[in-house]
């Protein structure tokens, strides 16, 4: 695979598009020399290697991974971050030049080969974005191989974390940290589970929540307008839908919730999850059309079944009177599209799962019966009836997210970075975690 | 940066009621830096909260940028502030 061109080659037009890219708001002017070369020796330099899947590939690990790296990066201009990505012959992806070595995920050797490639590169730590289904193998457990044979600094994020693992999955996460250098999770009760179920030394585990944009509140109603939304009650569901969103019963809330106004409306957006899709086709989401069509909400239910990018996911969220995540797993440990919704500052109803009743806790949002329409009715109702309690929650939701903004989360990241590479240089230090702050 | 085109090149910028700050934020300063450095002038933070010095510590900035615990303390210091590292690139 061709590397990328060494920034020590400078001036590489890559960097300078970037970099004064970063920096424009302060006036940078992309041919001062000077100022380059200044900077840079100046600068932290940091090389991060990322093992995850990656966009195109349509799935929430990847888009964390892109927004992680992404933000990291502005932060360390003159690095040279890369993205080993998981690919399976089913995709087939056509990735930006960020991917520098592809794993197929069905083949044990290519993860042989990775752990070759990243310890021959430059590397100086190596984030594994850790989620069972994105790897080959029983349970993903085929990564033990990259793992096994790495030799640089690694630190690994869990995007799932079980209240009951298998014998099989509890044994490969232990493994992956008792290699790894931390073990970070997004959610107190993720350390919690680590430490008595998986039994992980608490010092190894380091809480970084689920980054969000960096979004500014804005009226909901000029948002509405410039989509074409009606200036009414708006409740929305975003994310890959497949059968565990339980949109279902959101839709069953509807009738009582139009009752009370009669101009609601609910979003169901994005695509069919392409997994689901490849194995059920649109069967889920039919189900759900046909769920509207018998309740007669034509009106009220409206799906937008696309990928949709950033900036729209971010338009529709600012429309939203109250965002609703009906999921029905309650062992779910993180939700991408509900850390989305607060950033956005929205009032949020949602069932219990573990990631929703950590971060809605202190009035941030409420949770309703798992699988119970009356309830998400209830609950919605409650929101759209009394203003100064939505904005009260807005508020309160807005202010975690500007804690969790991905310019913060980027520098948690980069904080644990450095703190363990420096351990490595001290080796009659512990080269764990062990000392560092968590985060919230 | 209206300042600077001014021409006032040494100046504390208050950080008192700033929460947090991204990389477009240290674009700003790095980017006022490096114009008032022209005018042998420098730029002192003041106020900063745990978040910013954490940010420029991290990035490398804090090796170059004066933090002072307020502005009385930066504007006592901003005369020492040695401009010798931006100057040696020129």
């Amino acid at each position: 695979m061709t590397k990328r061109k060494d920034t020590k080659g400078f001036p590489d037009p890559d960097l300078i598009a970037w970099t004064s890219d970063t920096l424009r708001e302060g006036g940078w002017r992309p041919d001062d020399l000077r100022m380059f070369k200044f900077l840079r020796r100046v600068l932290n330099n940091i090389d991060i290697a990322y093992i995850a899947t990656y966009p195109p590939t349509e799935c929430g690990i990847a888009t964390f991974t892109r927004d992680l790296a992404t933000a990291i990066s502005k932060y360390t201009p003159f690095s040279d971050p890369f993205v080993v990505a998981i690919s399976s012959i089913e995709t087939m992806e056509q990735y930006p030049k960020i991917v520098k070595f592809q794993i197929q995920k069905h083949e044990h050797e290519s993860y042989v080969e990775a752990a070759k490639f990243l310890n021959e590169s430059s590397a100086k730590i190596v984030n594994i974005q850790h989620e069972y289904g994105i790897f080959g193998g029983p349970d993903g457990e085929y990564i033990l191989a990259l793992v096994d044979k790495l030799e640089i600094p690694l630190v690994v994020t869990l995007h799932t974390v079980l209240f009951n693992p298998s014998p099989g999955q509890k044994r490969i996460v232990q493994e992956i940290a008792e290699k790894a250098m931390a073990i970070v999770v997004m959610v107190r009760t993720g350390r919690d589970i680590l430490i008595n179920t998986y039994e992980i030394p608490p010092e190894k585990i380091v809480i970084i929540p689920h980054g969000v944009p960096n979004v500014h509140r804005v009226s909901a109603a000029a948002v509405k307008k410039s989509l074409g939304i009606p200036d009414s009650p708006v409740m929305s569901t975003f994310g890959l839908i497949n059968r565990g969103k339980g949109i279902e019963y959101a839709i069953q809330a509807m009738p009582k919730i139009v009752e009370k106004f009669p101009k609601a409306m609910y979003l169901v957006l994005g695509e069919t999850h392409p997994g689901v899709r490849h194995y059920e086709g649109e069967s889920y989401r039919n189900e759900l059309l046909q769920l509207v069509s018998d309740l007669g909400l034509e009106r009220h239910v409206r799906f937008n079944n696309r990928y949709l990018s950033l900036e729209e996911l971010i338009n529709y969220l600012c429309a939203t009177d109250v965002y609703v995540t009906p999921y029905l797993n309650r062992d779910q440990i993180v939700s991408g599209t509900l850390a989305y919704a607060l950033g956005c500052g929205k009032a949020i109803v949602s069932t219990p799962y573990l990631y929703a009743e950590e971060v809605l806790s202190d009035g941030r949002g409420i949770l309703v019966e798992s699988k119970n329409p009356d309830s998400i009715a209830e609950a919605v109702i409650h929101i759209l009836s009394n203003p100064e309690l939505k904005e009260e929650m807005e508020a309160k939701a807005y202010r975690y997210g500007r804690r969790a903004a991905w310019f913060n989360v980027a520098i948690d990241y980069l904080d644990l970075f450095h703190t363990l590479l420096q351990q490595t240089k001290a080796p009659q230090r512990s080269t764990t975690a062990t000392g560092r702050r968590s985060g919230s | 940066m209206r300042l600077i085109e001014e021409g006032q090149f040494k100046m504390v910028v208050n950080m008192a009621s700033v929460k947090y700050i991204d990389s477009a934020g240290l674009g700003i300063i790095v980017g006022g830096l490096r114009r008032v450095a022209e005018h042998e002038g420098g730029i002192a933070l003041a106020g900063a909260n745990e978040q910013i010095k954490r940010v420029l510590n991290i990035t490398g900035l804090a090796r170059i940028i004066d933090l002072f615990e307020d502005e009385d303390e930066a504007i006592r210091n901003l005369k020492k502030i040695d401009r010798t590292e931006t100057r040696e690139d020129k």
